[in-house]
């Protein structure tokens, strides 16, 4: 699974597809035609960025459980590393998500942080996952670490899921798709924006899988390395 | 079996995420349908009521914007390439030097 996953990424269709999408996503995004907004105006724009970023994390984090489970089937450290270097790239999109969403906020709601539910809905989840790095961090043993952290990671999805998804769309929400505000409680997203977004989505997908699939490379070397050491010592 | 199992998880990550969010737009958009009707025929009527930087794209200086843009995407991108490619070496250096 892994090496069919890590041929997948490695090839260079992959990386050109994914570097083409990001491009696209950056000049369509700026040049083609948005609908007209009251109050968004020009940042309507910024759905091509903000948006991809949750995608991104989400899909991230369901590898990351995917091996998370994996390895409470099939304990190995290699299945482990997986684990965490995707709940790792997961995180930094999901950062990089609510620090776009504060800055659209701001210029839009007038402040960075309005107490929108799926603001904090999505704090709290990326709480819950920065909370699964102190746990790995705290545990010496590698294979306690290893099992605890799979399980905590099951436990940080199920959580995100309803903080994200479910809770938001049920209360009075500021962001679109929610119960509430109807100043500007939908984008039209018509053809128009649907042509430059699926593709910024999946671009920023596979730079995620990119990215994370460099960290454990890195990681597998370094052990390679340790081990070599060890072998002249 | 392998190739099935991946597949099959790509698909599931896709769709998971795409449900859970293209549902908030989805159903925006549904229910937008009445009002949406209305907004663009105004904005058909006057695009002037709603305020773009449309002076900004007549005077050309979006291409500014984009260049700034993209000269920070191809950093980053040209960082992600030769980090992909020496990492590559590294692993066939190990491999090499393994076996």
């Amino acid at each position: 699974m892994r090496s069919r996953m890590k041929a997948i990424i490695e090839s260079k269709w992959f990386k050109i597809t994914a570097i083409v999408f990001v491009l696209y996503a950056h000049i369509g995004g700026l040049l083609f035609d948005v609908p007209r907004k009251a109050i968004l105006n020009e940042t309507i724009r910024g759905l091509y960025f903000h948006v991809p970023m949750w995608f991104g994390m989400t899909f991230l984090f369901c590898v990351s459980l995917y091996f998370a489970v994996a390895y409470l089937k099939n304990p190995s450290a290699e299945t482990d590393k997986k684990t965490v270097e995707y709940a790792n790239v997961g995180l930094l999109f999901g950062i990089l998500g609510i620090l776009t969403g504060m800055i659209w906020a701001y210029f839009t709601w007038g402040d960075y942080w309005h107490g929108d539910p799926k603001q904090n809905g999505a704090a709290i989840a990326l709480l819950v996952y920065l909370a699964y790095f102190v746990l790995r961090g705290s545990i010496d043993n590698e294979e306690q670490r290893a099992r605890l952290s799979a399980v905590y990671n099951i436990f940080a999805f199920a959580a995100m899921v309803p903080l994200i998804f479910i809770i938001p769309r049920m209360l009075n929400s500021m962001h679109p798709g929610s119960d509430g505000n109807p100043g500007f409680d939908m984008y039209d997203l018509d053809s128009r924006m649907r042509m430059v977004f699926y593709p910024a989505v999946i671009g920023w997908i596979m730079i995620g899988m990119w990215i994370a699939n460099l960290r454990i490379s890195a990681r597998n070397l370094e052990e390679k390395l340790f081990d070599l050491e060890d072998e002249k010592i | 079996m392998k190739k099935f199992n991946t597949a099959l998880l790509i698909v599931f990550c896709l769709i998971a995420s795409f449900s859970t969010h293209a549902g908030a737009v989805v159903d925006s958009t549904q229910n937008a349908a009445p009002q949406t009707s209305a907004v663009t025929s105004t904005a058909q009527k006057g695009d002037d009521h709603i305020e773009m930087a449309d002076r900004l794209r007549a005077e050309g200086k979006i291409y500014v914007v984009i260049a700034i843009i993209l000269i920070v995407l191809f950093g980053f991108l040209t960082y992600l390439l030769v980090l992909s490619r020496k990492i590559k070496k590294l692993e066939q250096m190990l491999n090499e030097r393994g076996r």
